[in-house]
């Protein structure tokens, strides 16, 4: 007779180095650590605008290696990398609008890497989005937001269903 | 009383393959009062420094190259030699969908924190992972913390382990998952716990 095989699940409370540590009194409170911690990053967003220009000649250069060969993993790989860093720290550093260009950005190249023909118009308005943030130093009015956010988002839903070259 | 974190002489571990990313990071935590943070840009780098001290806690990006965060994870909760296999994993990640998510808790993570962070987001979760930790489950197929959530049991009242009854499974929702949808798929709120 087969028997049914035996599933011995453990439970157990790991009672972690963590755990320990962080429990111990004498931690700042929580609005403390929060204001002290806001204050860091405010320190670091005077220099936001610097990084984000030093990004965007990043992928100046990066993006003419993808112009000319679109399919070549490695500029692609670099392009998405910057493009990801851009948006992973856009709202931390208080520039929710370079985060959802750099959002956008990254969904039309999704989609260049999943077959859909490769537009560098849908790309160069990205960028050229950017570069307009960097040089109104984030001083833009919330119809501008909007306007220029909404019309990226409208762009990356047509390379979400643009056909590759192959189906042509 | 409200509970606080004390990050003091806590070495915490952020990897992150962005320099940038890894200096906001790294001042949040300064911010809470941690003092002793090690910062790597890849794997290897990692996994050099959880061999050579002992690390509290491991921030990780979901695609720290080569690999990723995901089968890092995999790699530090498989390994039953290794000393570290318990050890807190908060993966960071701007790819919030539901999939992600999940995958991400199915590798043992123990929280996942949305990227771009605040303060807020990073402390909360810290808190949390601190004061209200999961069980871990050792079975021959996954080891890790406790990935049932809002579980009061499964389809047709068969219970996987003793104690479940009725099972309530998240529906399949948009495309990605706000933080307290993130925080929903790793709170174990079995019936009679929190």
């Amino acid at each position: 007779m087969v028997q049914p095989p035996k599933h011995n699940a453990e439970e157990f409370y790991p009672d972690t180095h963590y755990e320990h540590m962080a429990r111990r009194p004498g931690g700042p409170e929580r609005d403390k650590a929060l204001a002290a911690a806001q204050r860091q990053v405010d320190e670091m967003k005077m220099g936001f605008i610097d990084w984000l220009d030093c990004q965007m000649k990043e992928l100046a250069g990066v993006l003419a290696e993808l112009d000319a060969d679109p399919r070549a993993p490695n500029p692609m790989e670099h392009t998405y990398r910057v493009c990801g860093e851009v948006r992973d720290v856009g709202t931390t550093m208080g520039y929710a609008v370079v985060t959802s260009i750099a959002t956008t950005l990254c969904e039309v190249l999704d989609s260049i890497k999943a077959g859909a023909a490769y537009e560098k118009e849908m790309i160069d308005c990205h960028i050229n989005a950017l570069l307009y943030v960097v040089r109104a130093q984030g001083n833009l009015t919330q119809e501008q937001i909007a306007e220029l956010t909404g019309g990226l988002r409208r762009i990356a839903g047509i390379a979400s269903i643009s056909p590759g070259k192959d189906d042509d | 009383m409200k509970s606080t974190v004390n990050l003091r002489d806590l070495t915490i571990l952020v990897a992150d393959p962005s320099a940038f990313t890894r200096r906001v990071i790294n001042g949040m935590l300064r911010g809470f009062g941690a003092n002793k943070i090690l910062e790597a840009e890849q794997s290897s780098g990692l996994f050099q420094a959880l061999s050579s001290q002992k690390i509290g806690m491991l921030l990780c990006d979901l695609q720290l190259p080569p690999h990723g965060g995901l089968a890092l994870t995999r790699t530090i909760r498989g390994n039953a030699d290794n000393e570290n296999r318990t050890l807190p994993i908060l993966l960071m990640t701007s790819n919030t969908s539901e999939k992600i998510v999940k995958s991400a808790r199915d590798s043992g993570a123990n929280m996942v924190v949305a990227k771009p962070m605040s303060p807020n987001s990073l402390y909360d979760r810290l808190g949390w992972i601190a004061f209200h930790p999961r069980p871990f489950v050792d079975t021959p197929n996954y080891f890790g913390p406790d990935r049932r959530y809002k579980i009061e049991g499964f389809p047709g009242g068969v219970g996987r382990r003793k104690g479940d009854s009725m099972v309530n499974v998240a529906e399949e929702s948009g495309p990605a998952l706000a933080q307290n949808d993130i925080d929903s798929l790793f709170t174990a709120a079995r019936a009679g716990q929190s």
